[in-house]
C-alpha cells in the first residue's frame, strides 16, 4: 500500500506505535490565510475608525496594534490555542511539529517571521512553490520550523442510517484499513445502489463466518459493531 | 478499469484533501503535463499573434479562453497514468483523436464558463454523455464537492496571476537599470515583446498540470465515494493477502 500516492505523514514513536495525520496543501491554507487575513484587516478597520473619531491622538496605538497583529496573532493561535487561528479552524487546520506534537513557541516564532522569506517577492509567490514542491507542503517557514499544518481529524460519525442493524462481533482481528472499510460500508457513504452493496459484500463472501447468505447484512452488523454498538 | 492497479491510496476524502492529492499527482507528471500543455498552447498563440498582429490582448483573451483545450491532453494521460497504463508524451500525442474532438463544442461553449470546469472536464472527456446526462452527471458527482472546485479555480487563477507579478517583480528586484516597475510596465506590455508574451505562456503552462489533475482528483475521489471503490479494494486486498494464489479474485472491475 505505501507505493500509493497519498497525502499521508507517518510517524513512529519511540513506543512504536505508528501517528498518521493528513498534511493540507495549497489551496485549503490559501482560503484559510484569506479568512486570517480578512479578520486582522477587519480589526485594523475598526481601530482605525475609532482612531480618526478621536482626532488621531491614539495613531501610536494603532500602529502597536497593527504590528501586534501581523506578528502576534499567528503566534499566538498556534501557541495558545491548539494550533488553529480562525482561518484554520474555519477549514479544519492545526498547526503541528513535525512528529505530529503540538508546536511550541520557539518554532512557532520562526516559521511566522520566515514569512517575510515565503511572502518574497510578491503575495506569497515562494511560500506556494515551497508547498508545492515539498513532500509535505511544507512553505519555508514550516520548513526552518519544523512544522506541519494537518487536517484536524475530528470525524463525527451519523448512526441513525443504522437503527435496523442488529451489530455483529468479527470473529478475527480486523485491520484499522479494514475497519474503515466496514464502517464506510454500513453508514453507505456514498448512497450505493443495493445491487453495488452486493457485488461489493460478496467479494469477501469466504472470510464470513457459517457462510450466510446475506452477505450485506453481515458487513453492515459488523460495521454496526466496529462504530460501538454492542 | 482494474482498481487493483490504482496509484493513488482510496480513501473516502474531503473535497479539499482530494485537490491536496492532485496537486501530489501533478508533482508526479509535471514535466510532461507541461510539455503537452505548451505542445497545443504555443502554436494557438503563435497563430493568433500573426493573426491579430494589432491588438496585443486578443491572443492572450484567446489563450485564457482555450484552456480546457490545452489541459485535454493532460488530462487523458492523467487518467491512463492512474491505472498504470504508460502514456508518455509521444503517446498521448499519437492518441489524439482521444482527447482532442470528444465534446470539444461543449468545451469551448457552454462549459468553458462553468467556474467547475476543472471537476468536470473528466465527465465530458471519459464519460461523453448526452447533454442532459452530463447534468445529471455532474449534480450527482457536485453536490458534495461543488464548492471546493470552486475555489480551486478561484484560488488557482489568483495563484497564476501573482505568479506572472511576482516574477515580473523578481526580475525588477534582480535588474533594477532595466526594468522600472510602474504603471508604465503594463503599457509597455502592448510593445510587443516576444520575452514578455513567451514567459506568459510558459507561467501559465507551469500553473495548469495542478489545475487539471486537481480537478480530476476531485472527480475521481468523488466516485471512489460514490462507486466504493476504497471498501471494494480493501476487501479484494484482505481477501487474496489470505487466501492460496488460485483462489484469487479477478481483479477486473465494471464500469
Amino acid at each position: 500500500m505505501s507505493d500509493k500516492i497519498d497525502t499521508i505523514h507517518l510517524v513512529e514513536t519511540p513506543e512504536g506505535t505508528d501517528l498518521h495525520a493528513e498534511v493540507a496543501g495549497v489551496v485549503p491554507r490559501a482560503l484559510a490565510y484569506g479568512v486570517d487575513f480578512l479578520v486582522r484587516l477587519g480589526i485594523l478597520f475598526v481601530f482605525g475608525l475609532i482612531v480618526s473619531f478621536t482626532g488621531g491622538k491614539l495613531g501610536g496605538l494603532w500602529l502597536v496594534v497593527f504590528f501586534l497583529l501581523e506578528w502576534g496573532y499567528p503566534v499566538f493561535y498556534e501557541v495558545y490555542r491548539d494550533g488553529q487561528s480562525i482561518g484554520k479552524r474555519a477549514f479544519n487546520l492545526r498547526v503541528v511539529s513535525e512528529d505530529l506534537t503540538p508546536i511550541k513557541f520557539g518554532p512557532s516564532v520562526v516559521r511566522n517571521l520566515l514569512r517575510t522569506a515565503d511572502i518574497f517577492p510578491f503575495l506569497y509567490i515562494f511560500g506556494v512553490i515551497s508547498m508545492t514542491i515539498s513532500a509535505r507542503f511544507q512553505r519555508l517557514g514550516d520548513l526552518a520550523a519544523k512544522s506541519l499544518v494537518i487536517y484536524d481529524d475530528n470525524q463525527q460519525y451519523n448512526t441513525t442510517a443504522l437503527s435496523d442493524v442488529t451489530p455483529i462481533a468479527p470473529t478475527i482481528p480486523l485491520s484499522e484499513d479494514l475497519q474503515t472499510a466496514f464502517i464506510n460500508f454500513a453508514l453507505n457513504r456514498g448512497n450505493l445502489s443495493h445491487s453495488r452493496q452486493v457485488e461489493i459484500a460478496e467479494i469477501i463472501q469466504s472470510k464470513i463466518p457459517n457462510q450466510s447468505n446475506d452477505p450485506v447484512g453481515y458487513v453492515r452488523g459488523v460495521g454496526k459493531w466496529l462504530l460501538g454498538a454492542k | 478499469m482494474n482498481l487493483d492497479n490504482l496509484i493513488i491510496a482510496t480513501r473516502v476524502r474531503t473535497g479539499w484533501s482530494a485537490i491536496d492529492l492532485g496537486f501530489v499527482v501533478a508533482r508526479q507528471f509535471w514535466l510532461r503535463s507541461l510539455l503537452l500543455y505548451l505542445t497545443i498552447a504555443t502554436p494557438v498563440f503563435i497563430a493568433c499573434h500573426s493573426y491579430f498582429d494589432t491588438n496585443y490582448w486578443v491572443p492572450y483573451v484567446i489563450l485564457w479562453w482555450c484552456k480546457p483545450l490545452f489541459e485535454r491532453p493532460i488530462l487523458f494521460m492523467l487518467s491512463r497514468e492512474l491505472f498504470k497504463q504508460p502514456m508518455g508524451y509521444w503517446r498521448t500525442l499519437s492518441h489524439w483523436r482521444d482527447w482532442l474532438l470528444p465534446g470539444l463544442g461543449w468545451v469551448l461553449t457552454l462549459r468553458r464558463i462553468s467556474i467547475t470546469r476543472g471537476m468536470y472536464a473528466p465527465v465530458t472527456l471519459l464519460e461523453r454523455p448526452s447533454a442532459s446526462d452530463y447534468n445529471k452527471r455532474t449534480l450527482v458527482l457536485g453536490n458534495n464537492f461543488a464548492s471546493q472546485a470552486t475555489w480551486l479555480t478561484v484560488v488557482l487563477y489568483h495563484i497564476e496571476s501573482f505568479l506572472v507579478l511576482a516574477v515580473a517583480v523578481l526580475l525588477a528586484t534582480l535588474f533594477p537599470n532595466h526594468i522600472e516597475f510602474n504603471f508604465a510596465f503594463f503599457n509597455s506590455l502592448a510593445e510587443h515583446s516576444l520575452v514578455v508574451d513567451y514567459g506568459s505562456l510558459l507561467l501559465v503552462a507551469v500553473v495548469a498540470p495542478f489545475y487539471t489533475a486537481a480537478g480530476f482528483m476531485l472527480y475521481i475521489c468523488r466516485r471512489v465515494e460514490l462507486e466504493g471503490w476504497d471498501i471494494e479494494i480493501c476487501f479484494r486486498d484482505w481477501v487474496a493477502n489470505s487466501s492460496s494464489p488460485t483462489e484469487q479474485v479477478s481483479g477486473v472491475a465494471h464500469d
